[in-house]
C-alpha cells in the first residue's frame, strides 16, 4: 500500500505525525493479531503497542520487499511470541499451570458461537495465521512474510487449523443439541 | 481429480489462492462431490471477530513514545544511514582502482609494439630485477 510507504518515508524524514497514521491504520489488526497468539487481551495490547514503539524507532529497517502491514504484524506476532514464551519461563518457575488470562480473550466480541474452545485447541502459529487470514483477508503471500513460513506451510496450517475449528464447532453443537447429528 | 475434502487446497481453493486452472478443476470436483460441499459449507460456517480499532490506543502510544528516549533520527540511525550511503561510493573507488591496476597491466606484444612505433620508454624495465634474474641459480636437477 503506498500510503503506508508513503507515512514510513514521511516518519524518516522527521515528520511525527506520519507514524500515528500507521498506528490508527493498523492497531486494531495488530492487537487482534497479538490477542491470537496471546488469548489475553490486556496482554495483546501491551504487545500492540511495544510493537508501535519498536516499529517507529526502527522504521529504517523496513526493507520494503513485503507491505507495511506485513512488517508490522511480523513485529507482533514475535513480540507475542517472546511474551508467551517469558510466561511459560515464569509459570514453569512458578511450578503452575498455564497462567490465567487476565480478561477472558473474545469476551467482547461479536461472534456466532464461541471462538474460545475452537482457538484454544490450536496451536499458537496456527490460530495466528487463521486470524490473519479470516479477519484480516491476509493473502497467503502476506501471511507467509509476517509468519516467515514456506508459502506452502501456509495452505497446510490453514486447513489443519480450520478443520479442528470446524469439529469443535460439530462439538459444541451436539453438546447444546445431543439429539442433531452433525453434518459430516 | 481426488477429493479435496482434507486437502489443503480446498482452503486455498476457498481463498483464491489457486492457479486458474487449478481453481477451474477444483471448482468442478466441489460441483460433483457432496462431501466436498458439505465441508466447504462447514468451514464458512466459523464466524470471527471483527478487529474493532479503538480511538484511545494513539493517545496511550504517544504517552509510550514521550517515555522513550530514543527516535528514528537517534545518532545510531543516523550513522547507520550514513554507512548504508557509504557503500556505493566505496564500491566505486573500489572498480576505479581495479580498473587503473588492469590498466597498467599491458601486453608485452603491445609493450614491443610501442616501442617499434617510437616510444622509448616502453620496455623500460627495472634494472635491478633484471640483475636478479639474471644471476639467478639455475636448478641443479636441470639436465
Amino acid at each position: 500500500m503506498e500510503a503506508d510507504r508513503d507515512a514510513l518515508a514521511r516518519t524518516l524524514d522527521g515528520d511525527e505525525r506520519a507514524f500515528e497514521e500507521l498506528v490508527v491504520r493498523y492497531e486494531a489488526k495488530v492487537r487482534l493479531v497479538a490477542r491470537g497468539v496471546l488469548r489475553d487481551a490486556a496482554l495483546a495490547e501491551d504487545v500492540a503497542q511495544d510493537t508501535f514503539l519498536t516499529a517507529y524507532r526502527k522504521a529504517d529497517t523496513f526493507r520494503g520487499d513485503g507491505t507495511v502491514k506485513s512488517w508490522l504484524l511480523r513485529i507482533a506476532v514475535r513480540r507475542a511470541l517472546d511474551e508467551l514464551r517469558r510466561r511459560g519461563r515464569r509459570a514453569e518457575g512458578a511450578l503452575s499451570s498455564a497462567p490465567e488470562p487476565r480478561q477472558r480473550p473474545h469476551q467482547a466480541l461479536d461472534v456466532g458461537w464461541d471462538l474460545d474452545a475452537g482457538l484454544d485447541r490450536l496451536s499458537v502459529e496456527s490460530r495466528t495465521a487463521l486470524l490473519m487470514k479470516e479477519v484480516e483477508g491476509m493473502s497467503y503471500r502476506e501471511i507467509a512474510d509476517a509468519m516467515e513460513w514456506p508459502m506452502g506451510t501456509v495452505a497446510t496450517k490453514l486447513h489443519r487449523a480450520r478443520m479442528e475449528l470446524r469439529d469443535a464447532l460439530d462439538e459444541k453443537r451436539l453438546e447444546e443439541k445431543p439429539d442433531v447429528v452433525s453434518e459430516r | 481429480m481426488s477429493c479435496l475434502k482434507d486437502e489443503p487446497r480446498l482452503s486455498a481453493w476457498m481463498d483464491g489462492e489457486l492457479s486458474e486452472t487449478e481453481a477451474k478443476l477444483a471448482a468442478e470436483h466441489v460441483n460433483a462431490c457432496a462431501v466436498c460441499r458439505a465441508q466447504v459449507t462447514a468451514l464458512r460456517a466459523v464466524r470471527f471477530p471483527t478487529a474493532e480499532p479503538d480511538p484511545n490506543f494513539i493517545v496511550r502510544f504517544r504517552e509510550a513514545k514521550a517515555r522513550q528516549p530514543w527516535s528514528p533520527f537517534d545518532l545510531a540511525s543516523q550513522w547507520r544511514k550514513l554507512a548504508f550511503g557509504l557503500v556505493p561510493l566505496a564500491a566505486a573507488i573500489l572498480v576505479a582502482a581495479l580498473l587503473v591496476a588492469l590498466g597498467n597491466d599491458r601486453d608485452p606484444l603491445e609493450l614491443v609494439e610501442l616501442e617499434a612505433l617510437g616510444d622509448p620508454g616502453a620496455l623500460e624495465v627495472d634494472s635491478e630485477m633484471v640483475t636478479s634474474i639474471a644471476f639467478e641459480p639455475f636448478p641443479e636437477d636441470l639436465p
